[in-house]
């Protein structure tokens, strides 16, 4: 860093190896911006192969710039693009198993004129896209495959206090622009409300009537309740809930009203009040089955089962719709490896305590009854099958086969699973809202 | 055993699986291969995301172990700050038993939205001292200022209104909230960005829940809404006749109070000229009987009571606009009603529930009134038909084939004026509204010459003089109005028009194209000229004796625009179709007049002008050169009928310069008129046509085309629009000729 001559200029598009905060070494990262903090310089930066979530403002003291790498004219978009593409290794997409062929030499073309042909398919309907440039999302659903403009991409909210809480956000959030220069958003635990300061958050609650959610409480067993809020009703708390939900889901849309969504807001309660825990919002009228649109479990309350919680909750309002449902596409990491979990654990609760019928020697199931019986969406059963490696193909049927260690691990995970969803607690009829006109 | 020849079944959802545990099929590893036929489901993630590092860690932990809790995904680090947080929030929350259930829109609570940070704080506490605030009156105040102030700051006048508190107190909180805002240079209440209707904010990140323009609506849906529609707009008759009958009763029951009050009066005039026994009232009577009304008369509110005295004039006079009800006079009664209906006609004329929905709309539009007092209303008792948009009317001018009766009287003729004493060439005279005389003038290569005659005189030399003698040997029917005797048809020539209507497209390049072919014809033909011209006027002569045109039967109207519009536009498809006809491609057109009215009757104009007396038939034995659509006569705006003279009247008459004045009082083509004494060109070359003409007479249907021809002459004028304002003056002239007509009164013409 001495060596003037030798330092060479770090610019936006540059590589480098960054020291990771948990001191787990240095790892690759691509800077993204760069700002000037009371005369230091910091670099925004974005981790190879890490999510978004993990990308930070970094001093060069962290970098090693001795192996900085400047992006090369042609590799800096492309370089974007590529990844977008999908050209790199999908381990499980479907094309890739469909594509291997015996025929060696005519399969990696096609293939990847399949992947990108997908690709671009799947962004035209997730956008609707259209020709003259004047690109508007879908007006149905919540979710928004990448569009990676350079505000977006980067965090603009350092810091939020929600309740006793102080939570990094992980992504991009339209809070007003006015409040991403400071240090803290305080955010009331009540009504979500934003402001600029501990003051203000303060006199707020001073003034702030809400202790729980503004809409219905619809299931409560122990601590935990659920409220269900209209959007259309409640725009400001939805708004406020959807601007919170944002700073950590990277695929979350805002760019239409909450008008068409349901809030479902769960709850701790205590003497303070029903504090949030998580959410998911849900459209009034799927035309894709989908029984979630955005689910969120908020950081602090990570990694305690609550979010498994959420997905058995809004399967048991698809059982009372007697409808199956599914998640809004595209699914975040954590979203993936949640449901994945609950598929699993529900799926084989299932098959474990299976027993046979009359007159047979074995229980015997369909993938359809499956289905039935846990809401959970045809295409879902048979990929979790699929993933867990239980269907077989057995003298000239499909069989399903259990191993200890799936067993032993099932059991050991439901025990870990203390609180569940009480069907006998939840109060909720279904609304036909294809039947009110408007939302 | 053969695994590459194996191929293992689809995975069927509705067929039943036997559940195995592992060790109940020993032999299952032999048949593992196959399991790659199970189709492999996507993960719903994206792409790109599919491959990070953390997730696959965790993706392989959880298909090796179960369970992915020893690799973790991590996250941005979260801190408890419990203290801070148990001094914030009271811990007095108690639940109900009950779950909790919230109204919708029950939570409308009066607190600001403004929460007072520290600097405020600190301003409040130095306030408290000399005013009476506290934080929440602050934030209220501040609330107020702040949403008062859109895209503009309140002032301090808008400020005193918006706060309800002592000046002191205003102007200090104004103050200090509008340094803060200068200060800050942004909203205090900070919102997030909703967007703008100019779609600037299209791509803004920071710009969030748009509303959703296409509501997804269902035909049910739209069918509701139509219902619905229905319903307000019923309810708002309901209203507005409630509206009615209140302000009646305001009315009667002013007039009552009036009526007292003159009364109290009249008893003290009486009083102080005492009239104890009655003469002054009589008196008064007397005068007031005498006294023209114009509305219909009053009531005798006095007449049965025997005490009433002196009457005047002013009290009279103040009372008959605001009648009084009295029910001792039914008579009166009657006339008041009326009087109201003629006010307020709408509870009369339009609440009968016979009228559909349908109609509604267009009545209440009528309410805002466009055309004031000249609205069209609808009688009761009259039945009104649709009207004909496809055809003529049933006028006497017109031929049968277009609906008309094709009476004789209306054919061209000579006619001359006899102040001042000029023939005007071929016109024809028809009653317009109210008795009025127009003339329909059709245009003749000949009236320039024409033009010079005065037939009442004696002998001309030269050209002119030529002509008189020609008409005078051919017996020519000439007329010349002359008094204001009923109209009187002259000679019967069996009418033999026709009708034919087609379509015009009009484009520049043809257009241009055109105008070179025309300077060559024109000099080309130039030479025959003079000779030609009276036996041309001959053969056109009968042919207008025998035309009985139903061109001049279009109905639009005009305001200065669309005529300046219409006459450019006729001018070029009318060139056009000249060209049309001369390459042989024979079609008779209607000036597809783009864009003109906006009036319904645009259509009528391009539907009905076009037909022209020129058959099929006529024109299949013609030479191309005599088909020539009557296109002038839209520039002239023709004879036009009553009704739309009317609006004619009215929309022109005010903009428009005199050319169009003229139009509007003399619907005559005086544009053409002005071209043929203008522009030698135009009329030699016309003659020229007629020439051509000609040479192809043995068909008898010759002369019917030759009015259309010569009328259409002005067509080869490449510049209409351009000579318009040079006609301006003559026009004016023009005009002041036919006013004096007018006050002649002629209707009738003779023949000379």
């Amino acid at each position: 860093m001495k060596g003037t001559d030798s330092q060479p200029e770090i610019v936006e598009g540059c590589r480098l190896p960054v020291l990771l905060r948990n001191g787990d070494g240095w790892h690759m990262a691509e800077i993204l911006g760069k700002k000037d903090l009371k005369g230091k310089n910091l670099y925004y930066i974005h981790y190879e192969d890490f999510n978004k979530r993990l990308d930070e403002w970094v001093t060069e003291e962290r970098m090693d710039i001795a192996k900085l790498v400047q992006p090369s004219k042609e590799a800096k978009t492309p370089k974007k693009e590529g990844v977008k593409s999908g050209t790199e290794s999908r381990p499980s997409s479907p094309e890739r198993e469909v594509v291997s062929t015996p025929n060696g030499s005519a399969a990696p073309t096609t293939g990847n004129k399949k992947f990108s042909s997908s690709s671009r398919k799947r962004k035209g309907a997730d956008d609707s896209e259209n020709e003259d440039g004047s690109k508007k999302p879908r007006q149905t659903g919540s979710m928004v495959a990448h569009h990676d403009d350079i505000v977006t991409r980067m965090k603009n909210v350092e810091m939020i206090e929600l309740g006793k809480y102080r939570i990094r956000p992980w992504y991009f959030s339209p809070y007003p622009q006015e409040l991403t220069s400071l240090s803290i958003v305080y955010i009331c635990e009540f009504c979500l409300k934003y402001v600029k300061s501990k003051k203000c958050l303060e006199r707020h609650i001073q003034k702030c009537l809400l202790r729980y959610p503004p809409g219905n409480e619809i299931y409560r067993k122990g601590n935990i309740s659920f409220f269900e809020i209209d959007g259309r009703k409640n725009k400001a708390y939805a708004q406020n809930l959807c601007l919170l939900a944002k700073l950590f889901l990277d695929h979350k849309t805002l760019y239409y009203d909450t008008d068409p969504f349901l809030f479902y807001v769960m709850c701790e309660q205590d003497c303070k009040g029903y504090h949030i825990v998580g959410y998911f919002s849900k459209e009034k009228e799927s035309t894709e089955d989908y029984n979630v649109a955005c689910i969120l479990t908020l950081p602090p309350f990570q990694k305690k089962g609550f979010g498994k919680l959420l997905i058995e909750f809004s399967y048991e309002l698809s059982k009372c719709e007697g409808k199956t449902g599914s998640p809004e596409k595209p699914l975040s990491d954590l979203g993936l490896l949640s449901y994945r979990s609950y598929w699993s654990q529900t799926i084989l609760e299932i098959l474990i305590t299976m027993t046979p019928s009359e007159g047979n020697d074995r229980p015997v199931i369909t993938i359809n009854d499956i289905s039935e019986m846990t809401s959970i969406k045809k295409e879902d059963v048979i990929s979790t099958l699929q993933h867990l490696n239980l269907i077989n193909y057995y003298k000239g049927q499909y069989i399903i086969t259990l191993s200890h260690e799936q067993i032993d691990t099932q059991n050991k995970a439901m025990e870990k699973r203390k609180v569940r969803i009480d069907p006998k607690c939840l109060h909720w009829q279904p609304k036909d809202w294809s039947k009110r006109g408007k939302w | 055993m053969s695994k590459v020849s194996f191929r293992a079944r689809a995975l069927d959802a509705t067929r039943p699986m036997q559940i195995f545990k592992a060790d109940e099929v020993p032999d299952l590893p032999d048949f593992a291969t196959i399991n790659r036929s199970v189709p492999q489901m996507p993960t719903g993630m994206e792409k790109e995301e599919e491959t990070e590092h953390h997730l696959q860690r965790a993706l392989s932990a959880q298909q090796v172990y179960g369970t992915s809790e020893a690799l973790v995904i991590p996250i941005p680090e979260v801190d408890d700050i419990s203290e801070h947080y148990n001094e914030m929030y009271k811990s007095d929350f108690k639940t109900t038993k009950q779950f909790i259930h919230i109204q919708a829109y029950g939570m409308d609570q009066e607190i600001p939205d403004y929460d007072m940070d520290s600097e405020d704080e600190s301003w409040v506490n130095e306030q408290k001292k000399k005013m009476e605030i506290n934080p929440l009156k602050f934030e209220e105040m501040m609330d107020r200022l702040e949403k008062g102030s859109g895209q503009q700051v309140v002032t301090l006048q808008e400020a005193k209104l918006l706060l309800k508190e002592d000046d002191d107190l205003i102007i200090a909180v104004y103050d200090y909230w509008l340094n803060k805002r200068l200060r800050l240079e942004h909203p205090l209440i900070l919102q997030v960005k909703t967007e703008k209707r100019d779609g600037s904010t299209t791509n803004n990140p920071y710009v969030a829940f748009r509303r959703r323009t296409e509501k997804m609506q269902t035909r049910k849906n739209r069918k509701n809404d139509e219902t619905s529609y229905e319903k307000m707009l019923k309810l708002r008759r309901d209203l507005n006749r409630a509206v009615t009958i209140l302000e009646m009763i305001k009315r009667r029951e002013k007039a009552k109070k009036e009526m007292l009050q003159l009364t109290i009066e009249i008893m003290e005039k009486r009083f102080q000229g005492e009239d104890f026994e009655g003469k002054m009232l009589q008196e008064a009577e007397s005068i007031r009987h005498k006294l023209p009304l114009f509305v219909p008369p009053s009531y005798s509110w006095g007449a049965g009571t025997a005490e009433e005295g002196v009457r005047k004039k002013r009290e009279y006079r103040k009372r008959k606009h605001k009648p009084v009800i009295q029910p001792t006079v039914p008579s009166v009664q009657a006339s008041h009603y009326h009087d109201i209906d003629v006010i307020h006609p709408e509870p009369y004329s339009s609440d009968e529930d016979g009228y559909s929905p349908g109609t509604s709309p267009s009545d209440h539009e009528d309410e805002n009134d466009p055309d004031g007092p000249f609205a069209f209303r609808r009688r009761r008792n009259c039945n009104y038909f649709a009207p004909i948009l496809n055809r003529l009317g049933n006028w006497p001018w017109h031929s049968p084939e277009d609906g008309g009766l094709g009476k004789k009287k209306f054919r061209y003729n000579l006619c001359s004026l006899s102040q001042p004493p000029r023939c005007i060439g071929y016109a024809r005279r028809r009653m317009g509204r109210g008795g009025r005389v127009l003339l329909d003038r059709a245009v003749t290569p000949w009236d320039e010459t024409l033009h010079q005659i005065d037939m009442s005189s004696g002998s001309f030399s030269g050209v002119v003089g030529d002509y008189v003698t020609y008409i005078r040997d051919k017996k020519i029917p000439h007329f010349r109005p002359h008094s204001p005797t009923l109209e009187e048809s002259s000679s019967h020539e069996k009418p033999s028009h026709t009708a034919q209507e087609d379509i015009t497209e009009f484009n520049m390049e043809s257009f241009q194209s055109h105008q070179e072919q025309l300077l060559q014809m024109t000099r080309a033909q130039q030479e025959q000229l003079l000779k030609q011209d009276t036996s041309d006027l001959n053969n056109s002569c009968n042919g207008l004796e025998h035309s009985f045109s139903s061109q001049p039967t279009s109905r639009f109207t005009l305001d200065s625009d669309s005529a300046k519009f219409a006459v450019s536009a006729v001018m070029n498809t009318s060139q056009i179709q000249n060209q049309n006809a001369r390459t042989g491609a024979i079609s008779s057109q209607t000036p597809a007049a783009p864009e003109t009215p906006r009036t319904p009757q645009t259509v009528v104009l391009t539907n009905t002008v076009p037909a022209a007396p020129t058959t099929s038939a006529n024109v299949s034995l013609l030479s191309p050169t005599t088909v020539l659509p009557p296109i002038s006569s839209v520039i002239s705006n023709g004879p036009v009928d009553h009704k739309d003279l009317v609006s004619s009247k009215t929309t022109g008459l005010s903009t428009s310069p005199a050319a169009t004045v003229f139009q509007l009082n003399f619907p005559l083509n005086n544009n053409n008129a002005s071209h043929n004494s203008h522009l030698p060109s135009s009329s030699t070359l016309s003659s020229s046509l007629s020439n051509a003409l000609t040479t192809s007479i043995p068909n008898k249907s010759v002369s019917t085309v030759g009015t259309n021809l010569l009328k259409f002459t002005p067509g080869y004028k490449n510049s209409i629009s351009d000579s318009i304002p040079a006609q301006n003056h003559e026009d004016v002239a023009r005009l002041n000729n036919i006013h004096n007509i007018k006050r002649e009164k002629v209707v009738a013409m003779d023949v000379t």
